[in-house]
């Protein structure tokens, strides 16, 4: 009964809404709007000639848009295997353990709030051929220099970094989920006889199931979006263009190459991509949620 | 919540561990990830302390002597204070807008069954998806058009929308799981809704809030990029513009841009170590229900 | 409550903060047009222009731009300039054209000419020197004739009032050449030669970043090869068969070591301190660069040699005019405005600024005397301009941004082999319709 008159509801709702709407939903619309237009050049912006479908069509014959295609599916199975891999194996061993838990709790979210131009940053002075960290490391081995952003080796020391950061992230989330799992549980599972790897399998992991399902859709949307470390890191998809990320290459085609009408229509795409996969993802990795 | 509780569980699962073998492998492998975010960080302010053509030969010693020159370089070309008072600026008033905002409409969702609830919920979640970039260019021209170029608002007022969607989440989240009961006695005595949101809803939900202030905080005072759009006259830069301006006309003097690095993120870091343990309680709420 | 209370105040007030410094400079602006008609008494009105450039950062004019706006408000209390500058790259371009095209244009502008500038005249939004002289016959009359040819545009007129001129051309490093005993490269032989050297020297013999700005070795290549007359075209429907044949020797160039080995993910700033600092033997650059050498005594610069069958003549150099100060169409119709933007590049384009831009670098719009105290690289590069028998403006000037960024980032893959020359410069004309 208290919540029967829905008057108070504008007073709530109508702010958030008007601020949403203005800043978020509407460039957003006038975005989509754009992709259907031949624009070049940002000054043209109210003048672009009408294209219809073209710029779709004519992402489908862009080799780089392949590449950066790619390159983000490469990130999303990254993100999925190594982010929140390593995540729930961290978590799982700082939940075993009593001693300085608070400790890795604290220093493994340090990455997180680090900015992506400060992280890149500090990477650019890790690659560097001539004195970075990494080179610094192999010759005091006695090792040759390598050159860290390779054809070959480049988009993985470009997405090195990207996993890197978020691990904590995602390891704060898993843990609070563990220490939520009640105690008796476990202590159910002990009389039963189930203990150690068994343990985490049949118990741990099952119950929360529903918060690594949620690290993956954010790991997995997360890395469709990446855009500013990779471009700190290697401006213009650094080298020849291997590294681009959709992300990336939307920002090269709309400020540098000013077809702001195509790089509207890529950014769609990143959107559409985003639905379809994390709605994917919550069908994949449908199961019962356990209720405890 | 319940500190004492929580100890207690580990000590019940600890016994649960056995063996020695066992404690090691795993502390090793927590101390050797521990050491990618702790060590990097300290090369970096480690260095920042030397001359730059130490750094390029021996960038492992520690400073033991440690030479302010790339702080005094750094500190003589740019106005640093001012632009630490801009970044505190700008991100002090998003948090609050954004507190607010969400908090009052993370309240109506969960309190309120309308007809549009569903449809709003995933229009909150679904522009999570939208990249930043893609709204840009509009964005500019609202913000001209509002004669708010060069303005500490032209990137307070966009920041708070690309942050609420996340915040009404978290908020959510954790609203939801606070029981009906007692908002249902307050009404009993008398209480509007109004009373109920400020003197219930809001102190109960202090630690989803902090957590919704550090988000806020990290990624207002991290995002470089509508902020570099946005703000043009130089006394109006905040602390990221100006030091990635810095390090684009100095990028081999490696002393300046590990100085530039630490002058970044000190703040961030230091925020961060006083409020973290709210990092926690609010976020896992929101996340795992969202 | 007493919390949420504080929360409100303190709202309240940063919004009452913020009202009240934005006041400061619209509330100028807006007040100005409407007070009185401009020709009566402009000198006691306020007037605020707002000025962008690309004298910032490390532009070697950077400092006495500075100066010249100080001098300017000096001599003008009444005038106020709200002075944006910053280093010039494609995202400076891209911030300007930005503005222009949400109504926040500039009052004048210093911007380059050519391709980057078809835009804004296409939407009127910069005014021509021809309209301006109608009503301000002195209007840049200083200027040499020479220097005013290379702000034709496209549609005959000009709008853009030059101060400097650049040259583009090969720096070497000379105490390199001299300690490996090397000679410089007056010609393609030679420049093989030093390559070789300094390869086996383990100096990196040609300092460039082919991810960031590969731009100059693109334009010398092609002009290399196929000399003036095929460099100076735009091509629409074909490429000339030496632009390919120009290209293909970043491959000859890469695969002889001449590059240093991250060539491909390097950036552009790393690139030229490695030359500054003696790292790297030689560097294609412009003028611009001169500011910034440490070691002006042991620097100079030479035309890039004509490849063995190239068709251009040795002293043929890339460079022009290719900036200068536009009045926005938005100043000139404000009354209040008109005549402090035409002072301002009056003041700006005068004998006396432009000496003091050619100071650092490169050749002087006007007929000034020459800057005395020359360092041997700045002798080096006004000898360079004075023997040319052709001066040719940059490609980019003339390609469309997408095929010219096209080109920018195939580079890479054309030096390893990847790319053939000849696939890259047909996707080239597709986009340059």
């Amino acid at each position: 009964m208290l919540y029967k008159d829905k008057r108070p509801l504008i007073f709530f709702l109508v702010p958030a809404l008007i601020v949403l709407g203005t800043f978020l939903y509407y460039p957003f619309v006038k975005n989509i709007i754009n992709s259907f237009y031949e624009i070049n050049g940002l000054a043209a912006l109210d003048g672009g000639k009408f294209a219809g479908l073209q710029n779709y069509k004519n992402m489908i014959n862009d080799p780089f848009i392949r590449l950066a295609l790619k390159n983000n599916l490469l990130m999303m199975g990254f993100s999925v295997v190594f982010q929140v891999g390593i995540a729930l194996i961290l978590a799982l061993m700082v939940d075993s353990i009593s001693r300085g838990a608070q400790f890795f709790r604290t220093v493994y979210f340090f990455p997180v709030v680090i900015s992506a131009t400060a992280i890149g940053l500090m990477f650019n002075l890790f690659y560097a051929y001539n004195g970075g960290l990494f080179n610094q490391i192999l010759t005091r081995l006695g090792f040759d220099p390598v050159l860290w952003l390779s054809d070959k080796l480049g988009i993985y020391m470009v997405s090195l970094p990207v996993i890197w950061q978020y691990v904590g992230f995602y390891f704060v989330i898993i843990l609070t989920g563990l220490n939520g799992i009640p105690e008796e549980i476990f202590e159910y599972a002990v009389l039963d006889g189930v203990t150690g790897i068994k343990k985490i399998w049949y118990i741990s992991l099952p119950l929360i199931w529903d918060v690594i399902k949620v690290c993956m859709t954010l790991a997995i949307t997360g890395a469709l979006k990446v855009f500013d470390l990779p471009w700190v890191l290697a401006p213009n998809g650094a080298p020849k263009g291997l590294t681009h990320f959709l992300g990336t290459y939307m920002y090269f085609k709309t400020f540098i190459s000013q077809s702001a009408g195509y790089g509207a229509a890529i950014s769609v795409f990143i959107v559409i991509l985003g639905l379809i996969v994390s709605f994917t993802v919550n069908k994949l990795f449908k199961r019962d949620t356990i209720v405890y | 919540m319940d500190n004492t509780a929580i100890s207690f569980e580990k000590q019940v699962r600890r016994t649960k561990i056995t063996g020695i073998a066992a404690k090691i492998c795993i502390y090793i492998v927590l101390i050797l990830w521990s050491l990618t975010t702790v060590y990097t960080l300290f090369w970096v302010v480690n260095n920042s302390f030397k001359d730059k053509t130490v750094i390029l030969t021996d960038s492992f010693s520690l400073a033991l002597q440690p030479v302010l020159d790339n702080y005094i370089n750094a500190f003589g070309r740019l106005n640093i204070g001012r632009a630490y008072l801009n970044s505190f600026i700008i991100s002090g008033t998003t948090i609050i807008f954004v507190m607010v905002l969400a908090g009052l409409a993370a309240y109506a969702m969960t309190r309120y069954k309308f007809r549009l609830r569903n449809t709003l919920y995933l229009l909150f979640a679904g522009s999570l998806l939208f990249p930043a970039f893609s709204t840009i260019v509009p964005i500019f021209k609202m913000v001209y058009d509002m004669n708010l170029v060069s303005h500490p608002l032209g990137v307070i007022i966009p920041q708070t929308a690309g942050n609420l969607s996340f915040a009404i989440i978290v908020l959510m989240g954790f609203m939801s799981n606070l029981p009906l009961e007692l908002e249902e006695a307050a009404f009993m005595e008398g209480c509007n809704v109004f009373n109920i949101f400020f003197k219930i809803i809001l102190p109960i939900s202090r630690p989803a809030f902090a957590t919704v202030a550090i988000f806020t905080f990290i990624w207002s005072y991290n995002d470089l990029f509508l902020q570099m759009v946005i703000l043009r006259r130089r006394e109006t830069y905040p602390i990221c513009t100006l030091l990635n301006e810095i390090t684009s006309q100095f990028g081999t003097d490696f002393g300046l841009m590990a100085a530039a690095v630490t002058i970044v993120i000190l703040p961030v870091l230091l925020v961060y170590l006083f409020l973290q343990k709210n990092i926690v309680k609010g976020l896992t709420a929101g996340a795992v229900k969202g | 409550m007493k919390r949420i209370l504080a929360v409100l105040i303190l709202l309240a007030m940063t919004i009452t903060m913020f009202a009240a410094c934005s006041k400061a400079t619209p509330a100028d602006d807006t007040k100005s047009p409407d007070s009185s008609a401009p020709s009566e008494s402009p000198a006691n009105e306020k007037v605020v222009l707002r000025t962008v450039s690309m004298f910032g950062g490390t532009d070697p004019s950077a400092a006495d731009y500075q100066q010249l706006i100080k001098d300017f408000t000096n001599a003008n209390p009444h005038i106020t300039i709200n002075d944006e500058s910053a280093t010039s790259d494609e995202t400076w371009k891209a911030r300007v054209t930005t503005d222009f095209s949400s109504g926040n244009d500039p009052d004048v502008v210093f911007f380059f000419t050519g391709a980057d500038a078809k835009q804004l005249i296409d939407a009127n939004k910069v005014v021509s020197l021809e309209e301006i002289r109608k009503e301000y016959p002195d209007y840049a009359k200083n200027i040499s004739e020479a220097a005013m040819g290379f702000m034709q545009e496209f549609d005959g007129k000009h709008y853009a009032v030059p101060v400097r001129g650049f040259y583009e051309g090969l720096f070497c490093n000379t105490d390199l050449f001299e300690k490996y005993n090397v000679e410089l490269p007056t010609d393609w032989e030679k420049f093989e030669t030093a390559i070789k050297k300094f390869k086996e020297a383990g100096i990196v013999p040609i300092a460039v970043s082919f991810s960031d700005v590969p731009h100059y070795w693109i334009e010398h290549l092609i002009l290399a090869e196929g000399g003036y007359e095929d460099h100076k075209l735009n091509p629409k429907d074909t490429y000339p068969e030496s632009w390919a044949k120009g290209l293909s020797y970043f491959k000859t160039l890469k695969d002889m070591g001449a590059f240093p080995v991250d060539v491909n993910a390097i950036k552009n700033d790393i690139i030229t301190n490695m030359f500054y600092d003696k790292q790297a033997a030689m560097i294609l650059d412009g003028s611009w660069i001169v500011g910034g050498i440490k070691d002006p005594q042991t620097t100079t610069v030479l035309p890039v040699p004509p490849t063995p069958n190239g068709k251009k003549d040795p002293t043929d150099i890339i460079g022009g005019f290719s900036a200068g100060f536009y009045i926005s169409r938005k100043a000139w119709d404000d009354p209040a405005k008109r005549d402090a933007a035409v002072k301002f590049v009056q003041h700006m384009t005068s004998n006396e600024a432009i000496s003091m831009f050619a100071k650092v670098a490169g050749a002087p719009a006007a007929d000034v005397p020459a800057p005395g105290g020359l360092t041997p690289v700045m002798e080096a590069g006004i000898k360079l301009g004075g023997q040319a028998k052709h001066i040719d403006m940059p490609i980019d000037s003339r390609l469309n941004k997408e095929a010219w960024t096209y080109l920018v980032s195939m580079i890479g893959s054309i030096a390893d082999g990847q790319a053939t020359p000849e696939n890259v410069l047909t996707e080239v004309i597709n986009k340059n319709k």
